[in-house]
């Protein structure tokens, strides 16, 4: 379409939007209230009781049609009001009324208190009439939560027993810009989709200067990287599910789609939000090594703002259907990233990587439907009674295993398990399912291969951290040894490969197979420190192979070539290069001192009381691992310089010289190699991070029983006693 | 018969919609003959769309009176149609899918319409809103014989409208097919319709369906001959609704007719299949998936012709590289996936399929658009290969695109992934075994279909363009492409109000 014409769409797509929304909301207005009832609500009629008349008990906010309850702060406490109505026909005595939690399973944080102005929990309420009902939290008593996402119920008489809930919600203000800190992981999330929209925009007023879109690129990652610095900062890691709110903080609650119970349900904890914190990181490093794409900058920073918000959502949602639509969000902008700006085989590996993927997650989508389906009746965050939820903290709490389902004959859980499994597995990915990676890395331009190794392979292990351990802990149990065994594979089959590499690129390829061998074995382990060796590896690699993916990148950049069979001596002529190369390779190999030794050790004393001789097994891989880096370190920069490099093609521009790493492309190595380092002999800030989130997940699928106390229990103890 | 059984005087209040449709096609007629020029076609644009649109808006008044409770659901002409919301929805999906495919034929010389030099445009606007009103009768009838004759005004008109490109002779091929298949269709559903009135002596559904209730509770499963006659039944539905094995006469008439025609023929005679589908086994033959306990024949039959049709389409559509070929396999496998809906016989799979079908309306005519809108600029050739290159040579025309074929792959945040995902949502909501066989053919057809679709992406964004020049669009074209785009995108992401609305209207009254 000519350019003359792009206002007529302009127009048309303003003009439709409004139409769409006017006209929807004049649906919902004409819609008389009872064919609105969400799909599967809870809402038949009371039963009459004895006498005449039935009461019929409702529960309102003050001028609002949905809960819920926002608390208002009140010097030390919040405060909030709502009614309890009797909408039937007959007097309505309220035997009941409580918060939703309990001792053994804690919803709320503490110091929340509810009752009827009067100050009772009962009362008797006659037809068509409401009282007043009071909750009041106190911040001081939460033990440092400043939020608070729960339920009010009220119990009446009436012979069905129907219980009400009003949802209930009270926030800090933080940081003084509640509009950004109290939504902060929203704008995490969001943030690129408008620096999308703002390239839309510019495209549309013909912006024709393109090279200054990396500058909007690296600003917004800038801010990206801030706000998620802000997170670190403001995340308090001495909360767990024990604490309330199932152990997120900075949660964002709110029904998105009613008849489909569909929330937008956003947070974090232990277990995420290190990755949080590494996307943010790994997509800043990478918007600076992406200065070295030059064609169809629009597009390309368009599709890279949008795989970030794919990203950031799968790390931070918390409602299955959210999970899910940002995990598939990703695959349309990997997609087009290796297919347009990748290497010769770019097409192959893009339709390789997209099929893959969707192969995995076409069936996690079955998997989610059916845990939707055999849920257990709940609450929506605005009180609303539904049948099912895809929220996960309340499908953590659904007992699908003593619901004795079945699928096609094998057990529910067994089989949801292994559906989920398989769907991340295939991002890991775990052999046998690693194929697309190699290609889709060798092709993918260096930014790509740096988020794709960096933080797409994380996502497969945090989903098995969050669904498989979080929602199916028993068939976790049952198939641990499996994803250990599994772990084995990788670690050795990876490693071997890797030897056998003659692309650099390809070899750094197969060592994130191998590598992310370690976290699912230390995963499989069940133990305290093997959850946390995984998601400490997931962090240490997302950091390292960052580096080296650059690395690989800037020589690539120079030589136009990878295969390490044509260099050598390279030592001499980027000493620099060959500084930074050597260490990130040393970081890679687990070298003591640096962050990637950390997350190998852990997984070895997570794995060994439970596995010695895999442990055993894979820690041979460690040799293996040395060698294949240690090999190729020495025919890239020992030996002698190959002279014929001085008149190759490649370096003319130079005078036959390779020229050193410049500034930029050591500020995008920096902040990656700040952090091994410091991270190799200080791993604390990163373990305190997680702590806490690990050992609510190693209390799920790995409960203290009879015969695990004495040898888990104490193992664990032990272990974590001498690393603290 | 019925409660609310209106004779035929009285039925006209409630006629309307077809009535505004009727006095379009008379007043298209008229002035047809009686104006020249530039206004001849103008003022037949402006007829049609006036008489859709108020047939539309009709449709919607009976619907919002009907859901305020203001009006009962009830019988027509004696029990030979049907008011009820059910079919309100459907003639409003009828009245928008042709008035965007007014906007899509009015510039196009392919239906004659552009052009003053062959014959009259009138004719052809004329035949589509005759076809309109035969979509909007199907989806009313509750009698086998309105069913008959309203499934043969659509289907004869569709045979003139699929040979309209007079001296193309694929044209002429797809509408010979066409006439061939459908004749053959149309009496194998007849000789059905002939053993359900000899068993039941009766012509309308509802009686049917009770006859059908009695034979099988005596005899414990459904009987023999009643399984024929529903199985005939099935096959002249499934024609018009392309399934497998009915579904052989559909590439060569897609790949013939003009673009419009086809978008046309691939949404509306489709959505009115499934709506007569949907009628005749809730009324008629008050199909469950399970009797007993046991798997009823119905939910097999159907599984059975759904997991077929997916299957052809997806993959036969794979080998093709005339893009109008591959949309006509790709619209082969849609029916497959709206089949597994229909495949549960309850209210959720009957809302999934409606909202299936308004996603699957916006993405097909909008894909079908952007295949006219480049197949005109690239002097009629409908290859692959023509949309090389065209994520530079016309960046919107090409992100459209990618939306509506992604959205078709079933990918969010695309409308599409919606409509799949209700479409699954309701075969695991009832469970057992069968749907779950069905449910996972399902999505591993969606994976398959990526493949095809993804190579019109990949031509368009990875390949280079053979010609560098931009491709521009008609203006009415283009604005109607983005008009279909961003509600396929805003239904992906928030499609609350809709469905709800869909929901609520689902009704079949009796």
């Amino acid at each position: 379409m000519s350019r003359s014409r792009t206002k007529y769409f302009w127009a048309a797509l303003v003009a439709l939007v409004a139409v769409i929304l006017s006209a929807s909301a004049w649906a919902q207005q004409a819609m008389p209230p009872q064919q609105r009832m969400p799909q599967g609500a809870v809402n038949q009629p009371s039963a009459r009781t004895p006498g005449g008349g039935s009461g019929q008990i409702a529960m309102r906010v003050d001028g609002e049609k949905y809960g819920p309850v926002e608390m208002r702060r009140d010097g030390k406490e919040f405060r909030g009001e709502f009614w309890v109505a009797n909408d039937g026909t007959g007097p309505l005595n309220v035997t009941r009324l409580a918060l939703r939690t309990s001792a053994t399973d804690p919803r709320l944080p503490g110091g929340a208190i509810v009752a009827f102005d009067d100050g009772k929990t009962i009362a008797t309420i006659q037809p068509n009439a409401a009282k007043k009902a009071i909750v009041r939290w106190e911040v001081d008593k939460a033990g440092g939560v400043t939020e608070l996402y729960g339920h009010v119920i009220a119990e009446s008489d009436t012979s069905d027993r129907r219980v009400a809930a009003m949802g209930i919600h009270a926030e800090v203000e933080l940081g003084g810009s509640p509009w950004l800190f109290n939504h902060i992981l929203s704008w995490l999330t969001f943030l690129p989709v408008l620096g999308m929209l703002a390239i839309f925009v510019m495209y549309l007023m013909g912006y024709k200067k393109d090279e200054n879109l990396k500058w909007l690129g690296v600003g917004l990652m800038g801010v990206e990287l801030i706000l998620a610095i802000w997170l670190f900062w403001a995340y308090n890691n001495g909360i767990g599910r024990a604490a309330g709110n199932d152990g997120f903080q900075f949660i964002e609650h709110g029904v998105w789609i009613r008849s489909l119970n569909v929330e937008y349900f956003v947070g974090v904890d232990g277990t995420s939000i290190s990755m949080v914190l590494l996307t943010a990181l790994v997509s800043f490093v990478a918007s600076i090594a992406s200065f070295s794409v030059k064609t169809k900058l629009k597009g390309y920073w368009a599709m890279y703002f949008l795989l970030v918000t794919g990203m950031f959502g799968v790390f931070v949602s918390l409602d299955l259907f959210l999970f899910y639509m940002f995990w598939e969000i990703m695959l349309l902008p990997m997609y087009f990233l290796i297919g347009i700006w990748g290497g010769p085989r770019k097409e192959y590996a893009a339709i390789k990587f997209f099929l893959y993927t969707l192969a995995g997650s076409v069936f996690m989508l079955l998997a989610f439907i059916a845990l939707y389906y055999n849920a257990d009746p709940t609450y929506l965050v605005d009180g609303s009674p539904v049948l099912h939820s895809f929220s996960i903290p309340e499908l953590m709490r659904v007992d699908f295993l003593g619901k004795n389902l079945t699928i096609l004959t094998m057990s529910f859980v067994k089989v949801i398990w292994v559906v989920l499994f398989v769907g991340f597995a295939i991002k890991v990915p775990m052999f046998p399912f690693h194929t697309w990676l190699p290609d889709a890395h060798v092709e993918a331009p260096t930014a790509i291969s740096v988020i794709l190794a960096g933080v797409l392979l994380k996502m497969g292990t945090y989903g098995m951290l969050r669904l498989n351990f979080g929602l199916l802990p028993e068939a976790t149990q049952w198939a641990a040894p499996a994803i250990a065994v599994f772990g084995v594979i990788n670690i050795l089959y990876g490693a071997f490969c890797a030897m056998a590499q003659e692309d650099l690129k390809r070899l750094v390829a197969y060592s994130s197979v191998s590598h992310m061998g370690y976290c699912l074995l230390a995963m499989g382990a069940l133990t305290p420190h093997g959850i946390e060796a995984a998601i400490v590896q997931m962090f240490n690699h997302g950091t390292i192979t960052s580096m080296l993916f650059t690395l690989v990148g800037v020589v690539y950049d120079r030589a136009h070539t990878r295969e390490i069979g044509k260099f050598g001596g390279m030592a001499t002529e980027m000493p620099f290069y060959t500084a930074f190369f050597g260490f990130a390779f040393m970081a890679s190999l687990g070298l003591p001192g640096m962050s990637g030794f950390i997350g190998e050790a852990l997984t070895f004393v997570g794995a060994f009381p439970v596995y010695p001789v895999m442990t055993i097994l894979a820690a041979s891989g460690v040799i293996f691992t040395a060698a294949y880096h240690l090999w190729a370190m020495q025919r890239i920069f020992l030996g002698k310089f190959r002279e014929d490099w001085r008149t190759s093609h490649a370096l003319e521009d130079t005078g036959g010289k390779f020229p050193e790493m410049n500034f930029r492309e050591a500020m995008s190595l920096a902040p990656m190699a700040i952090i091994v380092l410091v991270l190799g002999f200080w791993p604390r800030p990163l373990l305190n991070l997680i702590d806490t989130g690990v050992m609510d997940l190693t209390a799920l699928v790995n409960p203290p029983g009879a015969s695990q106390i004495a040898h888990l229990g104490d193992m664990a103890s032990k272990a974590l006693a001498l690393l603290h | 018969m019925n409660s609310f059984s209106l004779d035929n005087l009285q039925s006209l209040t409630w006629f309307f919609p077809e009535i505004a449709i009727t006095v379009g096609v008379i007043a298209v007629i008229i002035w047809d003959l009686i104006s020249a020029g530039l206004n001849r076609i103008r003022g037949i644009v402006v007829i049609t769309l006036a008489s859709l649109l108020t047939s539309g808006f009709l449709s919607l008044a009976y619907l919002m009176r009907q859901l305020a409770g203001l009006t009962p659901s009830m019988s027509l002409f004696g029990g030979l149609l049907a008011f009820d919301p059910f079919s309100h929805l459907f003639r409003m999906l009828f009245a928008f899918v042709a008035a965007i495919v007014i906007v899509f034929a009015s510039p196009s010389s392919e239906t004659g319409a552009g052009t003053r030099k062959r014959r009259g445009a009138g004719e052809f606007f004329t035949l589509l809103l005759i076809i309109t009103l035969g979509l909007n009768l199907m989806v009313m009838s509750r009698n086998l014989l309105m069913i008959y004759l309203s499934l043969e005004v659509v289907s004869v008109i569709s045979f003139v409208m699929a040979g309209f490109k007079i001296d193309n002779r694929k044209s002429a091929e797809g509408a010979l097919k066409y006439v061939i298949f459908g004749g053959m269709a149309s009496g194998i559903m007849l000789y059905g319709m002939s053993w359900l009135f000899g068993i039941s002596q009766s012509l309308d559904i509802g009686e049917i369906g009770n006859q059908i209730a009695m034979a099988t509770a005596q005899n414990g499963r459904v009987p023999l001959v009643i399984l024929l006659g529903v199985v005939c039944m099935l096959g002249g539905l499934g024609y018009k609704i392309s399934a497998a094995p009915f579904h052989m006469w559909t590439p060569d008439v897609y790949e013939g007719a003009p673009t419009s025609i086809t978008a046309f023929l691939s949404v509306g005679p489709k959505a009115a299949g499934f709506a007569v589908l949907i009628r005749f086994f809730e009324e008629g033959v008050k199909a469950t998936t399970h009797y007993d306990g046991r798997l009823t024949p119905w939910a097999m039959i159907a599984g059975l012709i759904a997991m077929a049709t997916m299957t052809v389409g997806n993959f036969t559509a794979l080998h093709q590289s005339n893009i109008k070929r591959m949309l006509a396999f790709s619209s082969i496998a849609h029916a497959g996936y709206m089949l597994l809906g229909f495949c549960v016989f309850d209210q959720q799979g009957k809302q999934a399929i409606m909202f299936y079908l308004l996603t699957y309306a916006l993405m097909n005519l909008g894909a079908f658009l952007v295949v006219a809108a480049v197949a005109e600029r690239n002097g009629g050739n409908e290859d692959i290969a023509t949309y090389n290159g065209l994520g530079s040579r016309s960046p919107v025309l090409a992100i459209m695109m990618a939306i509506f074929l992604f959205s078709l792959t079933g990918l969010p945040p695309f409308a599409g992934f919606i409509g799949k995902f209700y479409i699954f949502a309701s075969l695991l909501h009832v469970g057992g075994r069968w749907n779950w066989i069905l449910a996972t053919v399902g999505v591993l057809n969606s994976v398959v279909s990526l493949f095809y679709y993804a190579r019109v992406v990949r031509a368009m964004y990875l390949t280079k363009p053979d010609d560098k020049r931009a491709l521009t669009v008609r203006v009415s074209w283009g604005t109607t492409i983005v008009a279909l785009a961003v509600p396929t995108l805003a239904l992906g992401i928030y499609w609350a109000p809709i469905y709800d609305f869909m929901t609520a209207s689902l009704l079949i009254g009796r």
